[in-house]
């Protein structure tokens, strides 16, 4: 066994230079672009810098990175840990003065992970963010998985805000950090193997670094692809491993109590998996009652969720899987053929999709003030007309754009609209 | 510039009491209300598009003169989430606001108020006797009945006409003639046909067929459609036939690329039920109990992508045992 001991290697080999960050190349120019005017005391408008992305991609790595490099005083605050509005305003005094007598920024203020911030007190922790970002002598950071989520909206407000959106980074990137740390740790390693891991981890720098670490404790000095193959099931990180075994299950399964299992034993959100099997249906049950069946069991669960969210009302989730699962695998009539899984396109289009519904409520809004209609009756009243317009009449177009003073991207979504909304 | 430049349906809504068409004593009934200074609550009942909003602003105006929008909060019952935030809007407009001008009270018009759950109208009464003192509240509703019987004793109800042909048409003319439109007679026929007495979806047709040239009763035609994505339709029909694959397919591009939400895809879907050609009343019929089914899902607070995938399986079930 090599002696692996001490600070996990995410810790240990944290990138103390922004340049040792892996990969968003882009969003890391974008960060120290922001950053500059702040260094130099020459800031116009108070704007924070909200980084998002998927996990373990170098959103906190950057900020860390970026403070010690250039000698900043990083104050910290998991979003996910404020209970009170007072802990913000403590961050906000420290905001607003700055770590030295001479004039210059000394402080990076830092809100981790803004989209955890509970439910409860959401609106009031955010609108004091809000706040403090408009007053803040320092620049302010914010990082969240998913800034697209409702109650996040204030703080990717234009005026509040510019967004840098990290990327999952890419399998070699990640294998050429793995061999350095391999390097670092004289561990003899083939390229086969690390892109392996990288592969595994689907573009989360973190755990590939984990996993590299477990394999090292695993089998020592010697890291072989058949080595990195042998740990698959054991303690290996492997969201799809187990949904593909989940899947299996519910959509092979005779008995209702067999499929049920299948889905108490799947570990992570249930909603995940419905979407799995939404996906994968017809891919499985090819007869129009069989897929029938099956998507109205699919269709119960998700209502009998839904109700189970209601306050009294939690017994009610037992149905949600129950008809999830054994709903399913007893739709079949006969024993369908094996097929492969294919990745949901709902969770594919999530984030694309949060962004146009977005835009789409954005320009709903500017409209319902204007037209004195709330925005279900623009919807169904002016908006295919209005789009209609927007691409038939030039004029008309430059002019509501000036009107409702319409970003590129709202116009190219009124543009598109005005594809769906048009003569035959 | 102001939006009334560009949207007809702005630049022609009427400013002035007078200029409202076919509400005459209802209009009568205001400027008394306004001569003596003297307002009560007011509920304001009847079709889309007959002038109830346009009463509602019209009648701001002439209360308050050049200040009428600093005395006057719009809200909107179907948009603002529950009667706490209505509460909490109204709350925050004296808090912030100071009257202008000698007006002795304001006024809130409640839009689409018959939108709201029985619950939130009962609290929205509370609202209305707390404030009693210094707002006049205008509710707007299509129906009366769905107005909780302590609201419409504490307002004055007025029933909106259904605007006739000679009016609606009339409008249409005068506004054809000061923008220098060319338009048909039969064009005229064909927006009547297609709208009846909603003048703001007349208005809206108009100016959508103007943007293709001279209106005919065939650009008016082809402009009424734009309201119907033939997205949505190609989709139904691909369910009909039993392509349960090609119908999701265009499910996930009107969700995903265009942004629409279920609600918005099944009343598109309502429309486009009612006019499918080639399908029989019954067919018609069992395929709007169907969608009923699943818009009361929605409702419930289901997810969109679930429901509607398992909606267009159920249509291709019923397509493949031939309809």
């Amino acid at each position: 066994m090599a002696m692996v001991r001490g600070l996990p290697w995410t810790v240990k080999y944290r990138p103390r230079l922004v340049n040792e960050v892996v990969g968003n190349r882009k969003a890391k120019k974008e960060f120290m672009d922001w950053l500059k005017p702040w260094l130099m005391g020459r800031v116009g408008e108070r704007k924070a810098a909200f980084l998002y992305g998927p996990p373990g991609v170098g959103k906190t790595a950057l900020v860390e990175a970026a403070a010690n490099q250039l000698g900043l005083e990083l104050v910290e605050l998991n979003a996910g840990e404020i209970e009170s509005i007072e802990q913000v305003r403590r961050v906000t005094s420290l905001a607003r003065s700055h770590g030295s007598l001479f004039g210059r920024v000394k402080r990076l203020i830092f809100f981790d992970e803004v989209d955890n911030i509970s439910a409860s007190v959401a609106s009031s922790i955010i609108n004091e963010i809000v706040k403090m970002i408009k007053v803040s002598e320092n620049p302010v950071v914010l990082a969240a998985n998913d800034a697209w989520l409702d109650k996040l909206r204030p703080l990717r407000s234009e005026d509040v805000s510019i967004l840098i959106r990290f990327y999952k980074v890419s399998s070699r990137e990640i294998a050429e950090r793995l061999a350095y740390i391999c390097r670092a740790e004289r561990l003899s390693c083939d390229r086969n193997a690390l892109m392996r891991i990288a592969e595994r981890n689907d573009g989360d720098v973190r755990s590939s670094i984990l996993d590299l670490q477990l394999v090292a404790s695993l089998v020592g000095r010697r890291i072989t692809e058949d080595s990195v193959k042998s740990l698959a099931g054991f303690g290996y990180r492997d969201r799809e491993i187990d949904v593909f075994k989940a899947l299996g299950r519910i959509f092979y399964a005779r008995q209702i109590g067999a499929a049920v299992m299948a889905v108490n034993q799947f570990t992570y959100e249930p909603d995940l998996l419905l979407r799995w099997i939404a996906e994968n249906i017809p891919n499985i049950y090819k007869d129009p009652e069989e897929l029938f069946s099956a998507y109205e069991a699919l269709s119960l669960a998700d209502l009998y969720k839904a109700r189970s969210n209601k306050p009294g009302y939690w017994r009610l989730e037992r149905y949600s899987r129950l008809f999830m699962s054994a709903g399913v695998s007893l739709s079949k009539k006969r024993w369908p053929k094996g097929s492969r899984f294919k990745y949901p396109r709902y969770l594919r289009e999530l984030v694309a999709s949060r962004r146009v519904r977005e835009l789409r409520s954005k320009i709903l809004a500017k409209l319902s003030r204007r037209l004195h209609a709330s925005q279900r009756k623009i919807i169904s009243e002016y908006l295919p007309y209005l789009a209609f317009l927007f691409n038939h009449d030039e004029k008309f177009a430059e002019r509501l754009s000036r009107i409702l003073r319409l970003s590129k991207e709202e116009v190219e979504h009124l543009r598109l609209l005005g594809r769906l909304y048009t003569v035959e | 510039m102001p939006i009334e430049e560009i949207m007809w349906t702005e630049k022609y809504r009427p400013r002035r009491l007078d200029d409202i068409v076919n509400q005459k004593s209802i209009i009568t009934a205001l400027k008394r209300f306004i001569a003596e200074k003297n307002v009560p609550h007011m509920l304001f009942a009847g079709p889309a598009g007959v002038g109830k909003t346009a009463t509602a602003l019209a009648f701001a105006y002439e209360l308050y003169g050049e200040n009428w929008r600093q005395n006057t909060l719009e809200l909107n019952a179907s948009d603002e989430r529950g009667i706490n935030v209505v509460r909490e809007r109204i709350k925050e407009y004296f808090a912030k606001t100071l009257p202008i001008g000698e007006a002795p009270f304001r006024l809130v018009i409640l839009d689409e108020s018959d939108a709201m759950t029985a619950d939130a109208q009962t609290a929205l009464r509370r609202i209305m006797e707390i404030y009693a003192r210094n707002v006049r509240f205008i509710l707007t509703c299509n129906y009366s009945y769905k107005i909780i019987e302590p609201i419409q004793s504490r307002t004055v109800i007025f029933r909106f006409n259904p605007l006739k042909k000679e009016d609606v048409i009339g409008r249409l003319k005068f506004i054809a003639e000061n923008e220098g439109v060319s338009v048909s007679e039969d064009a005229y026929e064909a927006i009547w046909d297609l709208c009846g007495g909603d003048l703001r979806k007349a208005i809206n047709i108009l100016q959508s067929a103007a943007a293709l040239g001279n209106v005919t009763s065939d650009t008016v035609y082809r402009v009424a459609g734009v309201a119907r994505p033939k997205e949505i339709r190609l989709m139904l029909e691909k369910a009909l036939k039993g392509d349960f694959n090609g119908a999701r397919t265009d499910l996930y591009k009107l969700m995903f690329t265009y942004g629409l939400s279920g609600i918005d895809i099944v009343s598109q879907m309502y429309r486009e039920i009612m006019r499918l050609e080639g399908g029989s009343e019954r067919l018609k019929m069992k395929l709007l109990e169907i969608l009923g089914d699943y818009e009361f899902r929605l409702v419930e607070g289901a997810n969109d992508d679930i429901q509607l995938t398992a909606l267009l399986a159920r249509i291709a079930l019923l397509g493949s045992k031939g309809v």
